[in-house]
């Protein structure tokens, strides 16, 4: 589903990733830890095509198509969503009008009907269920005024209604307390398929007791050193990164 | 030798006198001598002048060699354009309301031709005619006052609930020439009345578009809220680019009367919008939400003046602006709170979109405060849009143009989606995205 191969990028003529490879197949939960400004959010922004963020070597195969040719919203109409480490409100625009529009992009791109009124707040409803999101919530701006765990939820929200292939969630756990974490965890434990994929960036090993990873990788300044099993985050969680980070340099 | 501006209307004015007094009292028309000389002696407000400091008008006055008729000139049919239905409608074309009659409903709510009023209706027309507009402060008021033959006029007497909002709809047009008009408005809401107007200015849409000359319109309106009334006025211009609108808006507001005004500047020429609100009554409520949206080379001027004469009153405006292209915008504000104008609330707010580099937005809220126990707060942002939001939305799979759509549909929303009818909120909601379109 997704193929990275030898992946280098810059912001501001830093290179911030030095040869990321990975390889991602349908069915598979993927789980990339590493100290913080090891990269993992710059891997995120690179897969979704922000423009901040310059690619200066290194192929991205995505379902087939070279991802890296294409644009940040053609990305997202083929079905790869980015659940943001710090989601974005936008005044004004309400969560149904944004939604909407979402959704029938991603339809279009399927060769579907847009959606009709009814059934697309019917679906805002049944989605809504699956992170337990308060229903006055999608009639709000989107984000504005949104807790920090609202934020986090609604973007699972997102995800469930747009129904990608491959969903990128950065830090999606983290500022959640025990409840909230719960919450979104079987969320997205529900929404995975074995038609799809998650890769979930996560600083912590208990998002990954509700979310089993079928592999672990540590990103340490712009490389993946290591990857294991889930056993690796449990020793990851115990013992730290510089066993690691020794053992790597 | 060159006359001046001034000079060239007041020969105008002085070789019409009588056709522009034909059908008047002598009483209105011996003001109108007082109205010209106040114009002549204050000149076209230039750029000296604090309220006008931000707007060029004496280039506008000085552009053309403007033609003015004293008769009503037939308007080409419109030109396939959809007006909000209404029930109650007053039809103004370059300042002659199209029915001489007027409209009278079995509840004593009157409305039609200013001109018919001033003549048959004494106590709601003539006795509140020109007591609220400031003839002596404002050229452009008591120039439009020694001119004015006729206008639209409202009048709903006290207690009386109108169940749906008058139409008034203005259009102006010049045919090849390049045209002069003044338009008047008299609205007077009778105490505890309930009452919504709609004020649409539109242009001369009809054939012939490249040959149309230029038109000025000044016009003046004044709308006295009674005590205890609720009014609730939406406005729209909306016109093409050969038309200059010089609008001057005056409300008088009595005790516990409540007064919200939606104004909506999408015309394609230059507009200066201005609003002078007077609390005279205690726990009087004025609220303005403003929006112009302007592309190329058009521009809008807004001036806000709340004048807080009594306690207790409250006063909010928020004015947005957007700016593309090479347009230019600005806010003047002012809320003056008198010295015994204690408790006053008042806010002010300009908040401004500037889209490109060569857009320019000016803004200058004030505060005039002479009483100690108030809560006045006002202020401006000029800012872009939120690159941000757009990469967020584009993740979501929108595209660029639609998120930068829905991210200025966000921002003007708040303004036009809460004016006076669900079915005129629709019609300028899909102007207002016609033009986002295009900038
Ligand atoms: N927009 C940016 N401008 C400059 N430097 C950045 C930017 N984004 C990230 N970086 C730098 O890139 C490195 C990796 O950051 P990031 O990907 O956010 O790490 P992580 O998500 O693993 O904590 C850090 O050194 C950070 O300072
Ligand atoms: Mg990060």
């Amino acid at each position: 589903m997704l193929e990275i191969k030898n992946l280098h990028c810059n912001v501001e003529n830093k290179e911030i990733l030095r040869g990321i490879n990975l390889s991602v197949q349908a069915g598979e939960v993927h789980a990339i830890m590493g100290p913080n400004g090891s990269g993992k959010s710059t891997l995120a922004s690179v897969l979704a095509g922000n423009e901040k963020f310059e690619v200066t070597q290194g192929e991205v195969m995505f379902e087939g198509m070279n991802l890296l040719d294409m644009s940040i919203e053609e990305r997202a109409r083929a079905g790869l969503f980015l659940g943001f480490q710090y989601p974005v409100e936008i005044p004004g625009v309400s969560m149904a009008n944004f939604m909407k529009v979402a959704v029938n992009e991603r339809r279009k791109y399927l060769g579907l009907d847009p959606l009709s009124s009814t059934d697309f707040l019917r679906m805002m409803r049944e989605k809504g269920k699956i992170v337990e999101l308060d229903s006055k919530l999608t009639s709000r701006a989107v984000n504005e005024g949104f807790s920090g765990g609202e934020k986090k939820k609604n973007e699972i929200f997102q995800m469930a209604m747009l129904d990608p292939k491959l969903a990128i969630l950065d830090e999606t756990d983290s500022g959640l307390d025990i409840d909230a974490l719960r919450i979104v965890a079987t969320g997205v434990t529900k929404l995975h398929r074995p038609d799809n994929a998650t890769i979930v960036i996560t600083h912590y090993q208990r998002l990954l007791d509700y979310i089993v990873p079928d592999y672990v990788h540590v990103l340490y300044k712009g490389r993946i050193i290591y990857s294991g099993t889930k056993e690796l985050a449990l020793k990851l969680e115990a013992e730290g990164y510089d066993w690691l980070i020794n053992q790597y340099q | 030798m060159n006359r001046s501006v001034e000079q060239r209307l007041l020969d105008l004015y002085v070789a019409n006198v009588d056709i522009v007094g034909e059908g008047f009292s002598v009483g209105l028309n011996s003001q109108r001598r007082e109205y010209i000389e106040a114009f002549n002696l204050a000149g076209i407000p230039d750029r000296k002048d604090e309220r006008y400091g931000l707007s060029d008008l004496r280039t506008l006055f000085d552009s053309r060699e403007w033609e003015h008729y004293f008769t009503p000139v037939q308007l080409s049919a419109l030109g396939g354009e959809s007006l909000p239905s209404s029930r109650y409608r007053i039809e103004v074309n370059n300042g002659f309301c199209t029915e001489t009659e007027l409209c009278r409903l079995e509840n004593g709510v009157v409305y039609g031709s200013l001109r018919t009023a001033l003549q048959e209706e004494v106590d709601s027309a003539r006795l509140h005619y020109n007591t609220v507009a400031d003839n002596k402060g404002a050229s452009l008021t008591a120039l439009n006052s020694a001119f004015m033959q006729d206008g639209s006029f409202v009048y709903v007497p006290e207690g009386v609930e109108l169940d749906e909002p008058i139409l008034v709809f203005h259009r102006y047009g010049a045919g090849a020439e390049d045209v002069m008009g003044f338009g008047r408005t008299l609205l007077v809401f009778g105490a505890g009345c309930r009452a919504r107007v709609q004020l649409i200015h539109a242009g001369d849409h009809g054939e012939g578009v490249d040959d149309r000359g230029s038109y000025l319109a000044d016009y003046v309106r004044e709308i006295c809220v009674g005590e205890g009334a609720d009014v609730h006025l939406s406005e729209v211009s909306d016109f093409s680019g050969n038309c200059h609108l010089l609008l001057e808006s005056y409300v008088s507001q009595e005790t516990r009367s409540r007064c919200e005004i939606h104004t909506v500047d999408l015309g394609e020429g230059t507009a200066r919008l201005d609003y002078t609100t007077d609390l005279t009554g205690r726990e009087a409520e004025s609220y303005l939400y403003g929006l112009y949206l302007h592309g190329e080379r058009e521009r809008c001027d807004v001036g806000v003046t709340v004048n807080h004469l009594v306690p207790e009153c409250r006063s909010y405006e928020m004015v947005k602006g957007v700016a593309s292209g090479e347009a230019t915008g600005s806010f003047t504000g002012r809320v003056y709170v008198a010295q015994d104008a204690q408790h006053t609330d008042a806010f002010q707010q300009s908040r401004n979109l500037l889209l490109s580099p060569e857009a320019h937005i000016y803004t200058r809220p004030q505060l005039e405060i002479y009483a100690d126990d108030v809560k006045c707060s006002h202020g401006a942002t000029v800012g872009q849009l939120d690159a941000e939001a757009i990469y967020y939305m584009r993740q979501r799979g929108i595209g660029e143009d639609e998120a930068r759509r829905l991210q200025l549909h966000g921002f003007v929303n708040d303004v036009i989606s809460h004016c006076c009818c669900e079915s005129f909120c629709d019609w300028m909601t899909a102007r207002a995205e016609r033009k986002i379109a295009t900038i």
